[in-house]
């Protein structure tokens, strides 16, 4: 668990930059040819922060977009708005995904974890827009 | 010498200075103006003279008004107020007839005043019982049926009606500006015209002169007749007896006032007391000087008219004619009186003057030579007037289809209430909602709005405005909902009262004013289109039916009321759903501010199209209820053009009618005017191209021409809008009418120089006027000369003046000649033309007429004018009144018809009148016999006065004292002054017998003591108190004064002259009659009495003369005074008194007192005898008649009841039972059998059958206690009493008698009952 928080401690630098060589030489040392290396710790925090930013940023135009496309239709517009915070989220996912394999040109285990959490991120907000639409 | 003589101005004529006197005048005369003139038509004949001048003045001025003139018309009969009573009146007769203020219908009801004859002592001192007789219903209303007292009995019930229309005639004439270049200052002219045959007119034209007199006294005026004589009618009318009998007495009560006051008593307020009547007196008869007959009464009033027309005319014609009014004045005064010589109480000669008759009358003679100029002009007039009123109405008739397309849309738009698709010239298309927009407008609010939609649109956006407030305070649905109830407040409940908002009551003023605006500005529309070419009147007619049309038609076909509700219909629905959309949008609006990452632009934009909803919505409403406001706007819009098309309907039928009018007008001058007066040459040209030289031919050129005229014209009326001519066709439909033919005349007549402009452009020559080119001398010019001649022949013939003097001169060379005045009027005084045709005229004078024509200038160059004048001359001087058929022979066949006297004058005391005409030589001698007689008969009790009807203590007849055998006396009636006058000059046997009991009684007073001395004294007493001769001042001049006696004066002083002759036989000296005069006069009350039959009748009197006034002085006059005193003291006279109630002499006829003498042993004194009888039969009752005079009764009424009754006579008898009557009767020959025309008869409600008239009145007379009723077809479905049937009741005698014997006094007639 410690292990866990660790490596999303270092993953959340990615968020913000690219990745270091310093970062990517730990990486391949760690790895096995032939295996599915894990993304070292700079890849880690590239595809971290890129994921991050990919959510922060669907976050920010989806909802929105969706929104006033809603509006201008004159569909509910609160709807529109989680429907897209809901794409936002799965985008997130579908990118922290995507990043892994170009970092690591496969996917490794860890990421499932990753995408389960994001996913449960996704099944949260679903229930709680199902509640805040509800009416 | 007793002789006829002349006097006056007349006498010391001189033609050359009078004729330079005229030509004075006419030089300082002002041409072409006349006075201000009041015309008064009496009855039908004067109302139908001044409609002819009323003609005139259309035809020659274009109008019957003109300033300073006024007519009053008055007559009994209703129809005459209109020139062809019994046809259907064209417009034209229309404008002829007089309205209302112009015109007196003269109504009475004669029963109220003839049963009620005690309380109008005013009328009954005149009214003649027999004017009416049985005709009591007498119907008014179609003229006075040519009964002169009945005319005049509806004078005095009409006075004040007629005074008050004087007075108010007087006010117009007056009130004009005499500034007026046409009017002359001077004196008021004041003109009667009436007929003095018929009813209405010869019974009241007295009493009006003398109205006029008293109204207008102390007011500058001067008065005319113009009366029309019986011989005018004498071929037209089978009534021409009475007329004749009429205008003779008419013509002797005119006369008689010429020299005598004129006395009225209308009222117990309203009096006159006036002379002279008349300024001039002008006669019109049916002959003129030269015998040619008036064919036709029309004739008479046409140059009635035309001689008044004459006052009215331009150019010099109009001051010779004037002139010779004037100037001939002077001689109207003059006379032919009869003078006498007789001994003054002196016994020195005096002349003195008996009746006069005054040259006071006049007469003239006119007639034309025409080219109908005029007529022509007239009809052209009108014709070109009728093309006016077409060319005011060009859509009349034309063709209005392209019309309506054309105009209809660009006229409603102009409107203001258009809408739907509206191309532009270029040919772009846009909507066009004019009266939603009208509805929409925001005025007076706090916004920017000019509508009520922008203002919407505001409040849309407010509501977006706080978009960023309402994401903050996540309060959108709240803030929204508070600002839609804030708009909901601004629009309330329309269709609730007094829940409306803002907007709704702002749409409903808009709507009010908004339909006010249209009513408004509509009429300016229509006039704006009335002027587009091809359109006028008609065309904007047609154009306001298809907008009616128009504003009908369904929602999908045009957007006007039936769009409004449908759309109306379609806003709610759009509404409903705005408002749902909206509620929709708010909650989306509400939601976008919730939630996870809401957004404030995303709020922004769904509070957008939420707003948009509510704009959506908020549009829909208004515009709702504007369409429901807009139905009722176009309502009333569609109500504004009914009223506009019903005011146009009126002008368009105005219009029509006006041009039918005009038509109508103009057909009336189509036919050429019938008369031997007026001579029409032939004419030369068509009636259908008289336009032509005006107008053109070809359509383009009139239509230019008529343009321009009708432009002028109607800015001259200053009728530049159809409100104009609306306000003139309805108000002042006429004077339009008037005003419109009044410019197409003068257009076609001209300007003074006979050119005309009208019709050219201002820069072109004037056209010769119509006259101009159209004149009579050019006609005849084109005619061969013998017909030119024969034309001025007839010319002159006709024009003598339209009297015909009398071939015989009763006076014997004493009359004076008439003053004949000649003038033929002609346009062209120069040319070699005018010449030849003057000098033909010229030579057309007869030797015996003293008619010279004197040429004189006209303006007119239409026709030749002959004008005569004959100027003062006598009554009697006229032809018509003598001879065989003459008037006078009908006047007296039926005044003096023995059976049914016609009531011919308008006093009871005709008698009184002067004679008309004088007496022959030979008839003076007559006469002055005849009065010797009376008088002589008088003074010796041979003829004493009686009552000459009931309850009438001032009127007397005369009963005659006659011995019937050597002892008896018997009574006998005489009637009248006249009567007896008129007996004693013509029954011979009367004379003889008269004469003969004159010598027996003068025998008898010698025998009783008396002598002649004493007849000398009684005949002193006559001449100088009876029959007084008085100083007088001629009318003609003042200083002149002469001693006016009378026949009888002359009379008295022939036997007063022979009784001095016996007296001085007899032995008496100068020197003892004068004593014995002295003694005589001095016990006059002893030996004379009043010549009545009886103490307390009635004696004839004269007033007692101022000694200032008497020629001659008498010293016993004062002795006689006191003796007359003393005899009414003695209750022998009866007392005399004033109009104030003072007592006052009047000296009575006296006759010997024979009992002052000794009556002669032989003789009884006048015992009355059986032989005298009381008489009732059908004239009435006579008392002291012989056998004889009841025989002579009996044979001139031999069917009626004759009764007769002698003293001692159980009671009345047949005076059949007289055995004088049987065998006179039985010795005349059988007369046929008349009993007169037959009726149904029935008897106290029984039905006896059909009887003869006769039967009738005889069972009628047998039983007086019945109801005697008779009915024939002509009584229609009434029975009829028969004292109402003419037929039974004259032959029914008196009532009948009773058996009660008359009382002894022989004063009171027989008791009838």
């Amino acid at each position: 668990m410690l292990k866990t928080l660790h490596k999303a401690a270092w993953l959340l630098p990615a968020l913000f930059f690219s990745m270091p060589a310093w970062a990517q030489e730990a990486t391949e040392a760690a790895c096995v040819e032939g295996e599915c290396c894990p993304p070292n710790t700079s890849q880690q925090i590239f595809i971290g922060v890129g994921t991050l930013f990919t959510g922060i940023v669907a976050l920010f135009l989806l909802p929105r977009i969706i929104e006033r496309a809603a509006i201008n239709k004159g569909r509910s517009p609160l709807s529109a708005r989680h429907t897209g915070i809901s794409l936002a989220i799965l985008l997130a996912n579908l990118g922290l995904v995507g990043m892994t394999y170009a970092v690591t040109n496969c996917f490794p285990a860890k990421l499932l974890i990753w995408v389960g959490v994001v996913g449960a991120l996704w099944l949260i907000h679903g229930v709680y827009a199902l509640v805040a639409t509800r009416n | 010498m007793s002789q006829y003589r002349t006097g006056g101005k007349l006498s010391s004529f001189n033609a050359a200075e009078d004729r330079d006197a005229l030509q004075n005048y006419v030089e300082s005369a002002e041409h072409g103006r006349y006075p201000r003139t009041l015309l008064i038509g009496l009855g039908g004949t004067g109302a139908k003279a001044l409609q002819h001048l009323r003609r005139m003045k259309i035809e020659r001025f274009g109008t019957v008004d003109l300033p300073g003139v006024a007519y009053l018309s008055m007559d009994t009969d209703l129809q005459s107020a209109r020139p062809e009573a019994t046809k259907e009146q064209s417009p034209y007769e229309d404008l002829v007839s007089f309205d209302e203020t112009q015109r007196i219908n003269l109504s009475a009801n004669l029963n109220a005043v003839l049963e009620n004859m005690a309380r109008h002592p005013h009328i009954k001192e005149w009214w003649d019982d027999s004017a009416l007789d049985s005709k009591r219903n007498f119907d008014l209303g179609k003229g006075a049926g040519q009964i002169r007292p009945l005319s005049r009995l509806v004078f005095f019930q009409n006075r004040e009606l007629i005074q008050s229309a004087l007075e108010r005639s007087w006010s117009d004439i007056t009130a004009q500006n005499l500034d007026d270049g046409r009017i002359q200052k001077g004196k008021v002219r004041i003109v009667v015209v009436a007929g003095l045959a018929g009813g209405t007119g010869s019974g009241m034209f007295l009493d009006l002169a003398a109205l006029i007199r008293s109204s207008f006294s102390g007011r500058d005026f001067e008065l005319d007749g113009m009366f029309v004589l019986p011989g005018v009618y004498k071929g037209a009318d089978t009534k021409y007896p009475k007329l004749a009998a009429n205008g003779y007495a008419a013509l002797r009560e005119i006369n008689h006032y010429q020299s005598h006051r004129f006395q009225a008593q209308w009222d117990h307020q309203a009096s006159a007391d006036v002379a002279p009547l008349y300024n001039r007196t002008v006669l019109i008869s049916g002959t003129n000087a030269l015998s040619e007959s008036m064919s036709d009464p029309a004739d008479a009033y046409r140059v009635i008219g035309e001689q008044l027309f004459l006052d009215f005319g331009g150019g010099r014609m109009k001051s010779w004619v004037e002139g010779v009014r004037v100037n001939r004045e002077q001689y109207l005064t003059s006379f032919v009186g009869y003078d006498y010589v007789v001994e003054g109480p002196d016994g020195k000669p005096r002349e003195t003057h008996a009746e006069q008759y005054k040259t006071a009358f006049v007469s003239f003679g006119l007639s034309k030579l025409v080219y109908p100029s005029w007529r022509l002009l007239n009809y052209a007039k009108f014709d070109l007037a009728a093309e006016m009123v077409r060319l005011l109405d060009p859509g009349h008739g034309g063709q209005l289809g392209d019309v309506i397309t054309s105009w209809r849309t660009r006229f409603m738009v102009e409107a203001g209430f258009y809408q739907g698709t509206l191309v532009d010239e270029d040919g772009s298309r846009s909507r066009v909602y004019q009266v939603r927009d009208a509805l929409a407008q925001q005025k007076g609010t706090r916004t920017s709005a000019s509508t009520i939609f922008e203002h919407i649109q505001e409040l849309g956006d407010e509501l977006n405005a706080l978009s960023e407030e309402m994401f903050h305070e996540k309060s959108t649905e709240e803030m929204a909902k508070e600002h839609f109830r804030h708009v909901r407040k601004l629009f309330g409940d329309p269709y609730s009262a007094g829940n409306e908002g803002d907007w709704a009551l702002q749409i409903s003023k808009n709507r009010e004013s908004y339909v006010r605006k249209v009513r408004e500005v509509l009429p300016d529309v229509v006039e704006n289109f009335r002027r587009r070419r091809g359109v006028g009147i008609t065309g904007v007619r047609e154009i306001l039916t298809s907008i009616l049309e128009e504003l009908e038609r369904p929602w999908d076909k045009a957007l006007f009321i039936d769009w409004l509700r449908h759309m109306r219909t379609e806003k709610q629905r759009d509404a409903e759903e705005a408002k749902t959309e909206w509620e929709r949008l708010l909650r989306n609006t509400h939601q976008a501010s919730k939630g996870l990452l809401p957004s404030g632009d995303n709020h922004r934009a769904a509070l957008e199209m939420a707003s948009q909803a509510f704009v959506r919505h908020w549009r829909a409403r208004v515009t709702e209820y504007i369409c429901a406001e807009g139905v009722d706007a176009l309502e009333a819009i569609r109500r504004v053009i009914r009223d506009q098309l019903t005011r146009i309907d009126a002008i368009v039928a105005h219009m029509q009618e006006l041009e039918g009018w005009y038509g109508k007008f103009r057909d009336h001058f189509a036919e050429p005017v019938s008369s031997t007066l007026f001579i029409e040459v032939p004419m030369r040209h068509d009636l259908k191209t008289l336009l032509e030289p005006y107008l053109g031919t070809d359509a383009a050129q009139r239509r230019e021409a008529l343009e321009l005229l009708l432009g002028r014209a109607l800015r001259r009326m200053k009728l530049d809008t159809l409100t104009d001519l609306e306000s003139q066709l309805s108000g002042e439909r006429d004077r339009f009418r008037d005003k419109l033919a009044s410019e197409a005349f003068f257009a076609l007549k001209g300007d003074e120089t006979g050119r005309t402009a009208a019709f050219v452009n201002e820069d072109s020559e004037p056209q010769p006027g119509f006259l101009e080119r159209y004149s009579l001398l050019a006609a005849l010019e084109q005619m061969p000369y013998e017909d030119v001649t024969g034309l001025l022949k007839q010319l002159y013939d006709k024009g003598l003046p339209w009297i015909e003097p009398t071939p015989k001169d009763p006076t014997g060379g004493a009359t004076l000649e008439p003053v004949a005045d000649a003038f033929l009027g002609i346009s062209n005084l120069e040319g070699r033309f005018v010449e030849q045709l003057f000098s033909t005229f010229k030579g057309l004078q007869p030797h015996k007429l003293p008619f010279r024509p004197q040429k004189v200038g006209t303006n007119d160059p239409s026709e030749l004018v002959f004008f005569t004048e004959w100027s003062a001359f006598a009554a009697y001087f006229i032809g018509e009144v003598h001879g065989a058929g003459g008037l006078e022979a009908h006047y007296e066949r039926l005044l003096y018809d023995p059976v049914r006297p016609s009531a011919l004058h308008i006093h009871t005391d005709f008698h009184t009148f002067q004679d008309m005409v004088p007496m022959e030589e030979q008839e003076v001698r007559w006469t002055e016999r005849a009065w010797k007689l009376f008088h002589q008969a008088q003074m010796l009790g041979l003829i004493c006065s009686r009552r000459r009807r009931h309850g009438d203590d001032e009127r007397v007849s005369f009963t005659r004292r006659r011995r019937s055998t050597a002892l008896d006396v018997a009574w006998e009636e005489l009637g009248v002054e006249a009567t007896v006058l008129r007996n004693l000059s013509s029954d011979r046997a009367f004379i003889q017998a008269l004469t003969a009991d004159i010598e027996r009684r003068i025998q008898d007073l010698m025998d009783a003591g008396g002598d002649h001395a004493d007849l000398v004294c009684l005949a002193d007493y006559w001449t100088t108190c009876v029959y007084p001769v008085v100083n007088i001042s001629e009318q003609s001049g003042a200083s002149v004064v002469k001693a006016a006696g009378s026949l009888e004066n002359l009379a008295i002083s022939e036997i007063r002259k022979e009784w001095l002759r016996k007296a001085a036989a007899e032995g008496t000296t100068p020197e003892q009659l004068l004593a014995r005069r002295v003694q005589r006069m001095g016990e006059l009350a002893k030996w004379t009495q009043p010549i009545h039959k009886a103490s307390g009748l009635p004696v004839p009197s004269s007033p007692d003369v101022p000694d200032e006034l008497r020629v001659d002085e008498w010293e016993l006059l004062p002795t006689v005074r006191g003796q007359i005193e003393h005899l009414t003291r003695s209750g022998e006279l009866r007392e005399s008194r004033d109009e104030l109630g003072r007592l006052t002499l009047r000296f009575p006829r006296l006759a010997v007192r024979w009992s002052a003498f000794k009556p002669p042993q032989d003789v009884p004194e006048f015992q009355e005898s059986a032989q005298s009888y009381w008489y009732a039969g059908p004239q009435g009752k006579e008392q002291g008649l012989s056998a004889a005079q009841i025989l002579t009764r009996v044979q001139q009424a031999p069917k009626a009841r004759h009764r007769i009754f002698a003293t001692g006579w159980p009671g009345w008898k047949d005076a059949n039972e007289l055995e004088t009557v049987r065998e006179g009767l039985a010795s005349a020959p059988d007369a046929p059998p008349d009993d007169g025309p037959s009726f149904h008869y029935a008897v106290d409600g029984a039905r006896k059958g059909q009887l003869s008239a006769q039967e009738i009145a005889d069972l009628a007379s047998a039983a007086p206690g019945s109801a005697h009723k008779v009915w024939t077809k002509n009584f229609g479905r009434t029975w009829k009493t028969v004292e109402q049937v003419e037929e039974i009741t004259s032959l029914m005698g008196p009532p009948p008698l009773g058996d009660e014997p008359p009382p002894l006094d022989e004063e009171e007639p027989p008791p009838l009952d």
